[in-house]
């Protein structure tokens, strides 16, 4: 019998795929024979309409995109007409009509099931999620009202489906059969919740509840991660007398937390501690191990250890640890005010030290083992001192590295760039490093980290000049230089310069008197502000000549109380400029721009 | 010319371009202006300044490119300045209120539109 069957199935598909193809009349007398055959093979309803269902099912798993629902209609007249013949024979036509009709209703519903399978895994979000499954299944099942229950954590919900008068409810329930919430539909357009309506509603609730779970698994961990992440970079670095930093963090392009890290931290008798760090790998375990060793650095930092006993308790430290990830290490301590530097380094690449004078050197030595590798090590500790104005850059890998090249390449790369410049301000020096060395896209994260030592007299600049148009280049090179280091930033050094070059080219175009006239420049800085005076020994007359209003218009809008005071000796300007950016002015590329 | 500012001259079809890198301050405001003026002949529809590579510039280039631009406009010739935002001569121009006067672009292509050929006259 079952052979028989077989075959029947075989003709059955055989023609309803002809009728696929070519339609029309010729197609459904086909349909017609099959009848007229399951009848003389005694076939049952039952197994008429399951091969129907086979074949029909088939079918639509081989459709294209698009034609599921002409598929499914043809498949209904095909069935209708091969029912046509036996139903006058087993069963009145009013139920094979039926039949047919649920059996597309079916087809229609699993469509809108695997629809609504895409939609939740392309969900941005758990909200989004749950707002889609209310929609959803009221649409497939044919119901007016949906509402969702999620459960507390822990909470206890129905862990099977319900079906009650007017009523359809599924439970959402994850992986360890724990219940998250549940679905109820209620108002259902035709008659009463059947079978059908209950296994889809349960399908889907099943492939919400993966989705939901998964959904609520990355959005933990990556906000975890990004947490971390926000502990790991200083939104400020902390302000230390004598000294001036500044930083960059550039993420890699994969969006994914990375493992570098740095620090500044103030210590007892006026020193800095400066720290950088990567730990290998990425994502949420790279995170959390930096969670790890910051603050740990930080508790040895302020014990005020010497960088090398640092490193050895860092060591120790990350051994404790329940994770196998290498990380590498620099800590430095810089006295600002004799410029001795002392500094340990666990397998990371070297500090680059940059003088005043444009000379660029790597602080190298004996390298010490990355942490993570032993417990029982001694590091070695590399020392120099500084001139004043010279600048310790510390960076991570990222920032040297290149794929297929030796790393000493890449650091005679950063060294090359580094040096020859002129002093130019903090921030323009950690742009131009990581302008010139990662390009547009980056692959790994970069974090680079600059710390410099301001004169220890900071002591005010005394030009006195001849007032003759030349010379304000020069004005401007030597207030230039001196106002970094005093720690202005880029624009407050522009218009500190713009504003007493002004004061200064009206002085030379009004010195009167003998040949050898000269003008007086002062700058002081104290306490985050920069007084200047320009002094001369002619006189103004700023209401007749449209010019030299501009240029007191100009000092006026760039600087705080500007006074011009003019008297037989000379006129004498004055003005204040309060460095309010701060010291430091961090900022974060990419994600957190 | 001194060493101070260098002066680049484009003569095209549609205006004079004449590019300034360096410094512009009183020691060579007046050898920039002579350069300048000469660089537009009575035939020219006009002239683009350029100072997007200018590192210094001080009230008295500004009071230059002012003269500059009255002077022109006696002539029924269009000026127009280029200076990006993130260029140093930017900020003198908006604090003296330069670009209230004459037209401030951020591009040669936006500028050279504004002094072309079949560009508005100037309203002032």
């Amino acid at each position: 019998m079952s052979a028989d069957l077989d075959a029947f199935r075989s003709g059955y598909l055989a023609a309803f795929q002809g009728y696929l193809a070519g339609g029309g009349e010729t197609g459904l007398e086909s349909a017609y024979e099959l009848g007229r055959e399951a009848v003389a093979g005694e076939l049952s309803l039952l197994e008429l309409a399951g091969i129907h269902h086979e074949v029909l099912a088939d079918c639509l798993a081989s459709a294209p995109e698009g034609q599921l629902e002409r598929v499914a209609r043809a498949g209904t007249d095909f069935f209708r007409e091969s029912l046509s013949t036996f139903e006058m024979i087993q069963r009145g036509f009013g139920e094979a009509q039926e039949t047919a009709r649920l059996e597309q209703r079916h087809a229609a519903q699993l469509r809108g099931l695997a629809d609504a399978a895409l939609a939740l895994n392309s969900a941005l979000s758990v909200e989004e999620m749950l707002a889609m499954l209310g929609e959803r299944a009221c649409a497939i099942v044919g119901a007016d009202h949906s509402a969702l229950r999620m459960a507390a954590d822990g909470g206890d919900g129905p862990v099977r489906p319900v079906r009650e008068r007017g009523r359809l409810i599924a439970p959402l329930i994850d992986r360890d059969e724990h219940a998250l919430g549940l679905i109820e539909l209620s108002g259902k357009h035709e008659g009463e919740f059947t079978d059908d309506d209950e296994s889809i509603l349960v399908q889907l609730a099943h492939m919400a509840s993966v989705a939901i779970e998964n959904a609520r698994l990355y959005e933990r961990e990556r906000g975890i991660a990004m947490e971390l992440q926000s502990n790991l970079l200083p939104e400020d670095l902390p302000e230390i007398p004598g000294v001036v930093a500044d930083y960059r963090y550039s993420a890699g392009g994969d969006g994914e937390v990375g493992g570098d890290w740095f620090e500044v931290i103030p210590l007892a008798g006026g020193r800095v501690g400066m720290a950088i760090g990567d730990v290998v790998g990425r994502g949420l375990p790279a995170a959390k191990m930096m969670g790890h060793l910051r603050p740990a650095l930080r508790a040895y930092a302020l014990d005020g250890e010497a960088p090398a006993l640092v490193a050895e308790h860092m060591a120790r430290f990350v051994r404790t640890l329940d994770h196998d990830q290498m990380s590498t290490c620099v800590y430095a301590v810089l006295e600002p005010s004799t410029g001795d530097l002392r500094c340990s380094n666990a397998g990371h690449p070297p500090p680059l030290v940059l003088t005043g004078d444009g000379r660029a050197d790597f602080l190298t030595g004996t390298p010490g083992l990355p942490l993570g590798v032993t417990t029982d090590y001694e590091y070695p500790e590399l020392r120099a001192t500084l001139a004043p104005g010279s600048t310790v850059l510390l960076y991570t890998d990222g920032l040297v590295e290149k794929r297929g090249e030796p790393l000493d390449v890449g650091l005679e790369r950063l060294r090359k760039v580094a040096a020859g410049a002129q002093v130019e301000p903090l921030e323009e020096l950690c742009e131009r490093v990581l302008g010139a060395l990662v390009k547009e896209a980056p692959g790994d994260d970069v974090a680079l980290l600059a710390v410099r030592i301001l004169s220890p007299d900071a002591g005010p600049l005394e030009l006195e000049l001849p007032a003759e148009p030349g010379v304000l280049s020069e004005l401007r090179r030597r207030l230039g230089a001196w106002i970094v280091h005093a720690g202005a930033s880029e624009q407050e050094a522009y218009d500190v310069v713009l504003a007493t070059c002004e004061a200064a080219a009206n002085a030379v175009e009004h010195a009167y008197g003998p040949s050898e006239a000269k003008f007086r420049v002062t700058a002081e800085a104290e306490e985050g502000e920069v007084r200047i005076e320009v002094r001369d020994h002619g006189a103004w007359r700023p209401q007749r000549d449209p010019r030299r209003g501009r240029g007191l218009g100009v000092m006026r809008e760039l600087m705080d109380d500007v006074s011009v005071n003019s008297n037989d000796e000379g006129t004498n300007v004055r003005f204040r400029r309060r460095l309010r950016e701060g010291r430091q002015h961090g900022r974060a590329r990419a994600h957190r721009d | 010319m001194d060493e101070l500012a260098r002066i680049e001259i484009d003569q095209t079809p549609r205006g004079v371009i004449a590019r300034i890198s360096g410094e512009i301050d009183i020691s060579n405001v007046g050898a920039v202006k002579r350069k300048l003026t000469d660089a537009v002949t009575s035939a020219s529809p006009g002239l683009v300044v350029d100072v997007s590579g200018t590192t210094y510039l001080d009230s008295s280039g500004v009071y230059l490119l002012f003269e500059l631009a009255r002077a022109l406009e006696g002539r029924q010739q269009q000026m127009c300045v280029v200076a990006p935002p993130t260029t140093p001569s930017t900020r003198v121009l908006l604090i003296t209120g330069f670009d209230h006067i004459v037209p401030v672009t951020g591009t040669v292509e936006e500028a050279i539109e504004k002094v072309g050929p079949g560009a508005p006259a100037a309203s002032a």
